[in-house]
């Protein structure tokens, strides 16, 4: 499964689970195809919603639980 | 042969020099001797904005007086070289990393930096849970916050930072109230000193100009670092019209797969002043009394003047 990271000119810029760059055509892609999507491959590239609203929501807590500085300048 | 050796010593006799007079004037050790030969390195004018060469990414070091901050951070593939400039401009510490957004290429170096450079605090953008990157490298971001205990900050507002006596940092107004994509939640950052000011737009694409605009932001800046590394969906006619740079830089990546900088932003930020690209002269480095400009990269050593008024 790849992560989508960015869309750059032709391509969309993707992560295997590993942090490997792939890089994709984008128009090899579903036309929704957004940042942040994971695709896999079933013959054609398929967007996994489900893997993707499980894997934002862990990232959102993460993210939201940072540290925060003691005293805001 | 002989005269090669004798200029080798003569380097070596005078950086000794240096750390032996560091020493006895600090009073202490030879290791404080060396820290205040890397103090030497710091840049004497009251600002110096580097535009850093970390490849196709952004990274920009301010530095005013004891202040140094970091713009972004290139990718992770950069962080060596990254971390290298940051030591040869004296950076023993940072006092904050802004990440302008979400992308690897902003982001990557500073899951490498954060073990290799104390960072009093990062400053993340205002990112919607629904467009928070899943991606692995990110991932590796939280870890590295988390190890280190690094403070964060989500940057939500316009706000004024002082980074110096003589320098300080604004956050203008280019929130979007409703962000599609990463590149729209790109802060826009201003560095002031004396009559001199730099412009950074990080990713931003013409919605945020629009907004800045819109908004009323304090845009006008003598230099601009070009949005989006030069690209076309960046540094629209009507925005620069209104920033009125005296001259700009692009970070780009060379012969990079994406075409940027793209030549129609390349023909409307000449039209301006001179264009400084990191893709053909490495590191540019911008350092201002505050009155004038001094311009440094491979090749080049030019002064300019900053727009009156």
């Amino acid at each position: 499964m790849f992560s989508i990271e960015r869309f750059a000119g032709a391509y969309a810029l993707c992560e295997d689970g590993d942090g490997r760059r792939v890089k994709l055509l984008r128009s090899a892609l579903p036309a929704d195809a957004r940042e942040g999507d994971l695709i896999l491959w079933e013959g054609a590239w398929r967007i996994d919603g489900t893997a993707t609203a499980a894997r934002r929501a862990q990232l959102e807590k993460r993210t939201a639980g940072l540290k925060k500085p003691e005293k805001l300048v | 042969m002989r005269a090669r050796r004798a200029v080798g010593w003569l380097l070596l006799a005078l950086v000794a020099a240096a750390l032996f007079l560091g020493a006895w004037r600090y009073g202490g050790s030879l290791l404080e001797g060396i820290e205040s030969f890397r103090r030497s390195l710091r840049p004497s004018e009251p600002l110096a904005v580097t535009v850093i060469d970390v490849g196709q990414g952004s990274a920009a070091l301010v530095q005013a007086g004891d202040t140094d901050l970091l713009i972004d951070c290139g990718e992770r593939s950069s962080a060596d070289r990254l971390c290298s400039e940051l030591a040869a401009s004296g950076v023993k510490r940072l006092s904050a990393v802004v990440v302008t957004h979400l992308h690897t290429d902003h982001f990557g170096g500073l899951v490498d930096l954060l073990g290799r450079f104390p960072v009093d605090e990062v400053i993340l953008p205002d990112t919607p849970a629904e467009l928070l990157p899943t991606n692995k490298t990110y991932e590796r971001l939280l870890d590295a916050l988390e190890t280190t205990g690094t403070p964060c900050t989500v940057q939500t507002k316009p706000q004024t930072r002082p980074l110096s006596e003589d320098a300080a940092l604004t956050f203008l107004n280019g929130f979007l109230a409703a962000p599609g994509e990463i590149n729209d939640t790109s802060l826009t950052l201003r560095i002031d000193c004396g009559g001199v000011s730099f412009l950074i737009t990080g990713d931003g694409e013409r919605t945020v100009e629009a907004r800045l605009l819109e908004t009323g932001a304090l845009v006008s800046a003598d230099v601009y670092v070009a949005g989006h590394h030069g690209s076309n969906s960046s540094s629209g006619q009507s925005f620069l019209n209104a920033v009125r740079p005296v001259a700009s830089a692009v970070s780009a990546g060379r012969g990079n797969d994406y075409g940027l900088p793209s030549a129609a932003v390349l023909d409307r930020l000449a039209a301006f002043g001179p264009v400084y690209r990191t893709d053909v002269s490495g590191s540019v480095r911008f350092v201002t009394d505050g009155v004038t400009i001094r311009v440094r990269a491979a090749g080049i050593d030019d002064e300019l003047t900053p727009r009156e008024g």
